[in-house]
């Protein structure tokens, strides 16, 4: 399977929101406008290759070295803590602008879902390193791509002419669905075209 | 206006109860399963939690919560293995994302109340249990013509049957024949369900707010 197709099959065939259904919780929490999404699944795609990058080879030097199997979920959360520690600093000195932008989803992408599931995803298909990379970067952008779609879909509808009820969680998660829908005919398009 | 807000916010307390086992949801037996995972996780984390609250500082709470609450889900995974139950294989990735999501339920816990109050989150996750069960049954039935409340994960080594199978044929009797509606198995299936029985509790909620 050549490196391209590991980018594709991880960004739109096994998108990790609308396929998997992995991290939806920040994923409708976060979709308030354009911007805002898609600096949210800019940080989700840096962290999330940073800590897979850190975590994955650390897990294998403990697995294949000391036998050590069942620390997984430790390892994630662990690499995670500390990758994201050091990235919201770094946004939070040298870009102001964008921290205050996004700084209030910070606490959301750090236990973002999305994150801990590619990491035992890679763990699975017993990856390489660029396979990782290639994995991660495609994870995170499918993310990024679905966050953005999303906001388009709320600003092309006005949400005061639903019935009240259906203003708010209910709405988002129908637009969801339906992007879901895009992406599982998609996924088959796809799939002929590699193959 | 308030009360629309008010009427959201309770809403989306729910789906944090929800959302996360949305995945495994098509099958009835594997909802199951992740809630039990999801409550003998979170109900020992915070029991622990409370035992040791006062030789813990503040701000090492989140820290010890994240150790505590791996420490039971590796505990629980190494018990079913050894007892011969197959149900991490069952359910797969997302054992680990069960444990991932009982912190998460403690931040948000933390970040908006000062003390935790057990009984509290429990009675809420109550609600969205109820409702992911709900959801459950009806998309396995739809999405497949059939209730297959199959609850097999193995030879169980310490002398049990964990072998309960009964299943209920909606719109065939035939086992060879089946109708369903697939998109209630897909995941845009699981969303537009989800998204409608929000709605319905949220008119629910509006009502009764009018009302008072």
């Amino acid at each position: 399977m050549n490196y391209f197709d590991i980018l594709i099959s991880a960004s739109i065939i096994n998108n990790y929101v609308l396929v998997k259904m992995i991290g939806i919780t920040p994923f409708i929490s976060s979709s308030k406008n354009l911007l805002s999404s898609f600096y949210m699944g800019l940080s989700v795609l840096i962290v999330l290759t940073i800590s897979s990058l850190i975590s994955y080879p650390l897990y294998k030097f403990f697995e294949i070295g000391l036998g050590i199997k069942y620390l997984d979920l430790l390892f994630a959360v662990l690499i995670n803590l500390i990758v994201f520690k050091i990235f919201s600093k770094l946004i939070e000195r040298h870009f102001p602008a964008l921290y205050n932008t996004i700084g209030i989803y910070f606490p959301i992408i750090l236990f973002n879902s999305v994150l801990f599931g590619a990491f035992f995803e890679l763990i699975n298909k017993k990856a390489n390193i660029l396979e990782a990379l290639f994995y991660s970067v495609g994870s995170g952008f499918g993310y990024m791509l679905a966050l953005i779609l999303l906001s388009f879909l709320k600003l092309s509808i006005d949400e005061n002419k639903l019935p009240q009820c259906f203003r708010g969680a209910p709405f988002i998660l129908i637009c969801t669905g339906v992007i879901s829908m895009l992406f599982q005919l998609m996924r088959g398009v796809v799939s002929l075209i590699l193959l | 206006m308030n009360n629309n807000i008010k009427v959201k916010e309770k809403t989306f307390l729910l789906l944090i109860g929800i959302l996360p086992f949305l995945p495994i949801s098509s099958q009835l037996s594997t909802t199951f399963t992740g809630i039990m995972i999801f409550l003998f996780v979170l109900i020992f984390t915070l029991l622990s939690l409370k035992l040791l609250e006062t030789h813990i500082e503040k701000k090492n709470k989140e820290g010890f919560v994240i150790i505590i609450s791996i420490f039971f889900l590796l505990l629980l995974r190494i018990f079913l293995m050894a007892i011969g139950l197959d149900i991490v294989k069952k359910i797969g990735v997302y054992y680990s994302l069960i444990g991932v999501n009982c912190f998460i339920l403690f931040l948000y816990e933390n970040s908006v109340n000062t003390k935790i109050k057990i009984k509290m989150i429990l009675k809420r996750l109550s609600i969205s249990f109820f409702i992911l069960i709900i959801i459950s049954f009806i998309r396995e039935i739809l999405g497949t013509g059939k209730l297959n409340l199959l609850f097999r994960f193995g030879e169980c080594r310490i002398g049990g049957i964990v072998d309960f199978n009964f299943i209920i044929s909606i719109f065939s009797s035939s086992d060879r024949i089946t109708f369903g509606l697939p998109l209630f198995i897909l995941p845009a299936g699981g969303f537009f369900l989800t998204g409608l029985i929000m709605a319905i509790y949220q008119y629910l909620n509006i009502k009764k707010a009018n009302k008072n």
